[in-house]
């Protein structure tokens, strides 16, 4: 097997871990949205260091850390609802990728692939970056799990035993967004959201508790992720679409066993 | 000494007054039923107890402590919060939910212990659902879910246990059940219990001392003080009627069940 089929079949490993893992707490905090909106700042990031020349994953993790912050602060000073401060960097954020877009000249489809996603063009530096971050996302999760288990069932009972949920949703929020960024190259800014919520939204019917609902997440998310790729090598389609239509399919037959 | 003491509180939200010059002190065991109309600062009251809310001015002392400041005397506080500040769809055994009980008296990184396992389950008991330990929260009752989050108040030992309205939204049954469970609790214990209601007639002979709030004023003063038809009209707006049956059981009615 070639190199790039392995790296292919590993970042849609680590990938289908990583996000239904963060779309768990999303999907239970009602806020996967925010996850879709960062998938845009992160392209527009993506599309501004490729038309500068700069490594895209950086400047793609700057604007989404930056839209992260901004939406967590909109929405706790209560200056605009949650959905609103996602629209507002939602939008702003693509009319730059646009623009950056029209300006990437011979790289255009190096900005495309950030959007439709490939997983055939990642290289080793886009995998570790997925590694270390699933390797960070998992140690927090399991560090923080009492603060993450009661702020996500109350705020209310969280704060009165006296947590500070602005800094635990901050950080969410900041989490969620590397893993977005990390994952976008290979998944795509129109993408990623399917595995954000599916993942979540199955293991969620079929399972009882948070642990088990996040491991089941995982399971699914990593089967779509080898299954999709697969399908996508062998029918010579793209990868994204075949993921994420896999996914659904999982997710699909999740509701039909719970009813 | 008393365990909580309001000195000239104005409560609110961002500067906006709720109610203005509460002054109150509640003693040791007292059993404190707080009532009032939709909106009128019950939840608020409970929140600047709680230490959740600053009072805009005035003074708010809760076992002796500042109640906002975040020192040890909140773990020695029970809440139980209305109903819609939790998550009704989380995903969690009713046993997972009792134990977040602990938290606040678990170190960073640490994990309930076989010991506190245990303390949740006889609470469970205690609250009449062991048999529901491995039942999931989101699959239970109303009333079950309220007995799960008494049990889970219950967890860090309390002094102080407060009800935001426990008994909304379940049927006359359960809510007797519910009351029943509240008033042993302290009445065996000696738990200072505040308790937000809209329908004080279950606890009405448990009740040492009454808060009534107004759109932007109240009534402070003991059981009595409930059948006061002159307080009550200026409180609700409206007449409310008093039953004495034959028993000497009195029963307030404020709600809207009756002539319209
Ligand atoms: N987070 C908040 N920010 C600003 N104002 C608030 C907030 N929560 C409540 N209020 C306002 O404060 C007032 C009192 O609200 P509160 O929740 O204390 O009422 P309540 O007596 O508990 O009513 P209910 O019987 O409906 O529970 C209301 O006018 C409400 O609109
Ligand atoms: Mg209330």
């Amino acid at each position: 097997m070639s190199s790039f089929i392995l790296n292919a079949l590993l970042i849609s490993v680590l990938v289908g871990v990583l996000l239904p893992i963060v779309g768990s707490f999303a999907f239970l905090r009602k806020s996967t949205f925010f996850g879709a909106g960062m998938a845009h700042t992160a392209f527009a990031g993506a599309a501004m260091g490729i038309a500068l020349g700069i490594e895209p994953l950086l400047t793609a993790t700057l604007f989404a850390i930056v839209s992260a912050i901004g939406i967590w602060y909109l929405t706790k000073s209560k200056k605009l609802t949650q959905d609103a401060s996602i629209g507002v960097f939602f939008s702003v954020s693509m009319a730059l990728g646009i623009l950056f877009l029209s300006r990437t000249g011979n790289y255009a489809s190096d900005a495309m692939t950030y959007l439709v996603g490939n997983v055939l063009a990642v290289t080793d530096t886009d995998i570790a970056a997925v590694f270390a971050v699933l390797l960070f996302v998992i140690a927090a999760v399991l560090m923080f799990w009492k603060e993450l288990f009661l702020s996500t069932l109350s705020e209310e009972l969280a704060k009165a035993s006296g947590l500070k949920v602005d800094i635990i949703s901050l950080w969410t929020m900041i989490i969620m967004s590397v893993a977005v960024v990390v994952t976008l190259k290979a998944v795509g800014t129109l993408l990623l959201f399917g595995l954000l919520v599916m993942p979540a939204a199955a293991a969620y019917q079929l399972t009882r508790r948070l642990a088990s609902m996040i491991v089941v997440a995982s399971l699914i998310g990593v089967f779509s992720g080898l299954v999709g790729t697969i399908l996508s090598i062998y029918l010579d389609l793209p990868t994204g679409p075949m993921i994420v239509l896999v996914a659904f399919v999982l997710m699909a037959i999740a509701y039909r066993v719970k009813r | 000494m008393d365990v909580i003491v309001f000195d000239n509180v104005t409560i609110g939200y961002d500067g906006n007054p709720v109610q203005r010059g509460l002054s109150f002190g509640v003693k040791r065991g007292e059993f404190w039923a707080i009532v009032g109309p939709n909106g009128t600062g019950k939840s608020t009251l409970i929140k600047t107890i709680i230490g959740l809310l600053p009072p805009i001015s005035g003074t708010v002392y809760v076992l002796g402590c500042p109640a906002t400041h975040v020192c040890e005397h909140r773990k020695r506080i029970g809440y139980v919060p209305q109903m819609n500040e939790i998550d009704p769809m989380f995903p969690a055994t009713a046993l997972d939910i009792v134990l977040t009980g602990i938290f606040p008296k678990l170190g960073l990184f640490k994990r309930p212990s076989r010991k506190h396992v245990e303390l949740a389950l006889n609470l469970l008991d205690e609250v009449g659902l062991s048999d529901k330990a491995d039942a999931i929260f989101r699959e239970l009752s109303g009333g079950q879910k309220r007995r799960v989050l008494i049990a889970r108040a219950l967890m860090g030992k309390p002094e102080i246990l407060i009800f935001d309205e426990p008994t909304a939204g379940v049927d006359v049954a359960s809510e007797e059940q519910l009351v029943k469970l509240i008033t042993k609790l302290h009445s065996e214990n000696g738990l200072t219990t505040l308790f937000v209601t809209h329908n004080v007639n279950p606890i009405l002979d448990h009740i040492d001392k009454v808060i009534l709030l107004g759109v932007g004023f109240h009534v402070i003063g003991d059981r009595k003080t409930l059948f006061d038809r002159e307080v009550l009209r200026r409180i609700y707006g409206r007449e409310v009627d008093i039953i004495c049956t034959p028993e000497q059981k009195y029963y307030i009615l404020p709600e809207d069940h009756h002539h319209e």
